[in-house]
């Protein structure tokens, strides 16, 4: 048999592993594991064994990761994302629907400083529902800008997907952070403006909250300027050229530490639970790296992505077609699985096309982290809506669904709209430093 | 029997991964306090040498470290929704094939990291700035792996365990947990 028939039964049998409910990593490092050694020999498939484990877990440029989730959920455990709420509720909460602006508001704040929407969505859940239901919110639009405000954590810096695609592809992740930047921005206008419509047709939905004097409003600012400070310092860093990606995390972590321990928010349970939750996130994460690294080398083996990119290359259809097709497995594909996993999983594969189609990488690592983001908020696995539905237990999950309704068709215009507009995205890291 | 074998196994296994799991968080600790002060003393024309390196490897121990507290935790990403559809046997059929399945993997990876250890060990490859021997790192990568294939093991007996109570009293379904 060919190698390339070989690739894509290995991609065959991978997903039917994968919906058997194997972890995700293990499944992808068995399937890399096994096809390596079929296509090569034992030999060489545990010479690859034996090195990438080490290689993967003491990468220097994945090592952002820990110390970015460190920061988030310093940030979180020291009621940072509490005080980001209140301030952006004292701003908005007086207009029509502005409760769920000031959800989304704060989930675009939080995201400065977290780089996960499930975490982004948990945190702000917590926080803004409970203030929604006693401002008597419509339940589909509280629970639904919640679950869709989370996933704009991934989009603005600092953010793991990014990361990820960015050492499997080899692009500058300062680039990519960059990049997201003004998508992240116009995602959360997308999504403030449907709640006012919403609330302009029904405003029973979203009644509006106490007024609040220029004063109060100010006054709420100085619990909260440590995200912007911190959102500088680390972004800042990065686009002046600085410090690189993993420095700017540590200095991060250090700046939310700091200000946690000055603000005496730091208790001892507190910082081991930051640290423990970050450990733990960190292995579930590495272990889908691992399984995609490993998977990795067989796909090479395969020529598999090469073969492909030549095949569709070479179709009859407009190259805009192709990148369409390919978000869409992208979207279909978020819908049933996790978004880092997908990532890590398809993008090896269609990154050569994408390529020799002449589209540039950065705009496409753009047009994917939001892509597979929009899964996280659809049936069947939408991770975000159960996110919320274990916070909100007295809401129905079909509500939620319907909430989030409105929502997508947001997002939708915003991936056309970043997709015919590159310089949304590619407009600030052509400004970096060279 | 076999529950209560795989019941004290299993609380060996907890107590031996959190402590791996809070050895890896004082390295996460560390490498953040690290990575700050070589910024901070970088501007001050100081920077600390070999920064890099020694990230690399806390990198390795924070990894392999939290690998199996992970896995016991269940936070090892999965994909449900297909699975959730099957019958109750199937789906205790299917959980100890796959568990299996990546016991014996891992297993694989952390034999073959430890002879990458002792590899290392005898040629004496170090890092580029610091000549720090890899050799202890590599070693922790494959301690990691090998207390993750031990808390594999055991999920396969609990599994199997579970699933033999259930089909002897299919009407009552038990989850077997410790």
């Amino acid at each position: 048999m060919e190698p390339i028939t070989i690739g894509f039964i290995g991609i065959a049998i991978l997903f039917l592993v994968l919906m058997l409910r194997m972890p995700i990593g293990f499944g992808m490092a068995l399937v890399g594991f096994v096809g390596f050694w079929y296509l090569a020999n034992f030999d060489a498939a545990v010479s690859m064994l034996k090195l990438v484990p080490f290689r993967t877990f003491s990468s220097y440029d994945l090592s952002v990761i820990p110390l970015f989730v460190l920061m988030g959920e310093l940030c979180y455990f020291s009621g940072l994302s509490k005080s980001l709420y209140d301030t952006v509720h004292h701003w908005l909460g007086h207009l029509p629907g502005g409760l769920a602006m000031a959800t989304v508001g704060a989930c675009a704040g939080f995201a400065a400083i977290s780089g996960s929407s499930m975490a982004t969505a948990a945190t702000m859940g917590t926080v803004a529902l409970p203030e929604m239901k006693r401002f008597k919110y419509d339940n589909g639009l509280a629970t639904g800008c919640v679950a869709a405000g989370g996933t704009i954590g991934i989009l603005i810096p600092p953010s793991v997907i990014m990361i990820v695609y960015g050492v499997i592809t080899e692009q500058s992740i300062g680039k990519l952070f960059m990049a997201g930047f003004f998508p992240g921005i116009l995602q959360a206008l997308f999504y403030m403006t449907v709640i006012f419509i919403i609330c302009k047709r029904n405003p029973m939905a979203g009644p509006r909250g106490p007024q609040t004097s220029l004063r109060e409003k100010f006054t709420s600012l100085r619990e909260t300027w440590v995200v912007a400070f911190l959102f500088v310092l680390v972004i800042g860093g990065i686009y002046g050229g600085l410090f690189s990606p993993t420095e700017a995390a540590g200095v991060g972590a250090f700046g939310a530490f700091v200000f946690a321990l000055a603000r005496r928010r730091l208790t001892w349970h507190s910082l081991t639970e930051s640290l423990s939750v970050t450990g733990k996130t960190t292995a579930m994460i590495f272990t889908v790296i691992l399984g995609a690294m490993i998977l990795g080398y067989f796909l090479a083996k395969s020529r598999l992505p090469f073969e492909l990119a030549s095949i569709i290359a070479a179709l009859p259809i407009s190259k805009n077609a192709i990148l369409a097709l390919i978000l869409f497995i992208y979207l279909v594909l978020g819908c049933i699985m996790d978004s880092m996993a997908i990532v890590l999983l398809i993008t090896p594969i269609f990154f050569p096309l994408i390529q020799q189609l002449g589209f540039d990488p950065i705009l496409f690592g753009i047009l994917v982290t939001r892509v597979t983001e929009v899964g996280l908020i659809t049936p069947p696995v939408g991770l975000n809506v159960y996110v919320i539905a274990g916070i909100a237990r007295d809401v129905p999950m079909n509500t939620i669904f319907k909430g989030i309704g409105a929502f997508l068709i947001a997002d939708i215009i915003h991936i056309v709209l970043l997709a015919s507009i590159p310089a949304i995205s590619l407009f600030l890291p052509a400004l970096m430093h060279r | 029997m076999i529950t209560r074998i795989a019941g004290s196994i299993n609380s060996g296994l907890e107590t031996a991964s959190v402590v791996l799991h809070r050895i890896g968080n004082v390295v996460l600790m560390f490498t953040m306090l690290l990575t700050a002060a070589d910024v901070i003393l970088r501007l001050l024309k100081h920077p600390i040498m070999g920064a890099f390196d020694i990230t690399e490897y806390m990198m390795a121990i924070l990894v392999a470290f939290g690998l199996a507290y992970c896995s016991i935790k269940k936070g090892h990403v999965s994909v449900d929704f297909v699975m959730r559809h099957l019958p109750a046997l199937v789906q205790d059929i299917i959980g100890i094939i796959t568990a299996l399945a990546s016991f014996i993997l891992v297993s694989i990876m952390a034999f073959w990291s430890w002879l990458q250890m002792l590899t290392q060990h005898s040629t004496g490859v170090t890092s580029s700035v610091l000549p720090i021997p890899q050799y202890p790192f590599v070693g922790a990568v494959a301690l990691g792996l090998f207390m993750l294939a031990l808390v594999l093991l055991a999920e396969v007996i609990r599994r199997i365990a579970h699933t033999i109570i259930n089909m002897e009293s299919p009407k009552k379904v038990v989850e077997v947990t410790y």
